[in-house]
């Protein structure tokens, strides 16, 4: 397939990985964070860590927006699925997630009406279908998935739809790197940049990383060629002395937004003051509300919304494992009282989950062999 | 659904709620009263694709798309290689 054949060649990878190993320092070790819970499954589905040397360790950063919705949030969307006009919509990971009081899975069994879809627009239907009921749509994801909604409620207002409403949780990848950079916890060598969010705002809002902390930042793809490749160029910048943006996923990601975004962004959407990330807390500014024009597909002031802080499990290290500062398998829970089957916290849950990858594709190789690959 | 099933919209390896997961899709018609199209998968599949992000979209294009909006017309021209 194209796009997808010469991006998991063999060969390539078996090349970039001896470079790699020729690149890095053996006195010195790496922490090179993937910000995307796309690139976490990449690196554990293909064991792209496999082909590090032992010294450039990959750290799983807060790009998987189910990781990130604290349980509050998922105890307001379980309330609004329990109401008997409702019909509730939502991805099929959310279903699966812990709230304090259960998941939307669990409140499913018990008699809500809620019902997974692969897009806003799969919920707008459901709207058109059941005109004397209530359909409301658990928006999460980052700016890649924010259009979407937009453009579907763009579209059932043009369309004079009055039953139809979403539950707004779209976050915004910026702030939360920022707070993890003025994080005494973290110390970070470079960053893998996420792809297909800088597919709509550009590769260049991330050059505050490179020019303000002075961390080499690299835009990536998402098949494995993508992620070696990107790790390549890290390490390239930090032995030659640089800290620049570079786009290594330029067949698809351009240095400026997409003005078409923008447009509908702004127009539905507008920020949050403040916005509570599981394992981070409130950051400032990083997070969409639904706009005054749009107020009317609200489901915040369509619904009683009780929005209560709900604390995390004591057992639960979802926090530490969403800034990096511990590995997945060093959570008290991992792989016993928590797993994919019954997860306690969010991580676990979504296959983008650094949990879940690492339980599904990597957890009988943490004690892998130390011995850097060999450099040509 | 129109034919739509998992090879496009996610799988047990894939994440579904797609953060930041998109797949390539063909277009093959264009509806510009509803600012969508009809696109096609590698599996044959079709589904409707919201196509607002997308300038002059023409039958044919082959589009990465995520939760039914396509993001980003893909240049198929070889210019680049890994």
């Amino acid at each position: 397939m194209k796009f997808v054949d010469e991006f998991r060649n063999a060969e390539l990878g078996s090349i970039l990985s001896q470079r790699i190993a020729a690149l890095a320092e053996p006195d010195r070790h790496y922490k090179i964070m993937e910000v995307c819970g796309g690139h976490t499954h990449t690196i554990y589905r293909y064991g792209v860590a496999d082909l590090l040397p032992s010294n450039v360790e990959l750290v799983h950063g807060p790009g998987c927006p189910v990781c990130v919705i604290p349980m509050g949030r998922v105890d307001d969307a379980i309330a609004i699925a329990r109401r008997p006009e409702v019909i509730f919509t939502c991805f099929g990971d959310m279903m699966r997630v812990p709230g304090g009081s259960g998941t939307l899975l669990e409140a499913k069994a018990e008699g809500a009406d809620v019902r997974m879809v692969y897009s806003p627009l799969d919920a707008l239907r459901i709207a058109g279908a059941n005109p004397d009921r209530q359909v409301v749509f658990f928006a999460v994801g980052f700016e890649t998935t924010a259009p979407s909604t937009a453009l579907t409620l763009m579209r059932a207002n043009a369309d004079g739809v009055r039953n139809f409403s979403v539950f707004c949780n779209h976050v915004t990848i910026l702030p939360p790197i920022r707070a993890l950079l003025d994080s005494p916890d973290l110390r970070l060598d470079g960053f893998i940049g996420p792809g297909h969010v800088c597919t709509i705002v550009g590769a260049r809002p991330f050059s505050f990383i490179a020019e303000g902390y002075g961390k080499p930042v690299v835009i990536s793809g998402f098949e494995p060629v993508d992620v070696l490749c990107s790790v390549y160029m890290i390490l390239k910048q930090l032995a030659e002395g640089r800290s620049e943006l570079e786009n290594q996923y330029r067949r698809v990601v351009p240095h400026e937004g997409s003005a078409q975004a923008f447009r509908v962004l702004g127009e539905v959407f507008e920020l949050r003051p403040h916005f509570e990330w599981r394992g981070l807390g409130f950051i400032s500014q990083s997070a969409l509300r639904l706009s005054a024009r749009y107020a009317a597909f609200d489901a915040e002031q369509r619904f009683p919304i009780a929005g209560v802080r709900v604390a995390d499990p004591k057992a639960c290290q979802c926090g530490e494992v969403l800034k990096g500062v511990i590995k997945p398998w060093e959570c008290k829970v991992f792989g016993t009282a928590c797993t994919p089957e019954h997860p306690i916290g969010t991580c676990m849950v979504s296959s983008e989950g650094a949990c879940a990858a690492y339980y599904n594709f990597g957890r009988f190789t943490r004690n892998r062999a130390t011995t850097p690959v060999a450099a040509q | 659904m129109n034919g739509e099933h998992e090879s496009s919209r996610g799988n047990d390896s894939q994440c579904i709620t797609c953060s930041d997961a998109a797949c390539t899709m063909r277009l093959l018609s264009v509806d510009e009263t509803a600012d969508s199209g009809i696109c096609v998968d590698e599996a044959g599949c079709q589904s409707e694709v919201l196509l607002g992000l997308i300038t002059a979209p023409a039958a044919g294009d082959l589009l990465l798309v995520h939760a039914g909006t396509a993001l980003q017309r893909l240049d198929e021209t070889p210019t680049e290689s890994p």
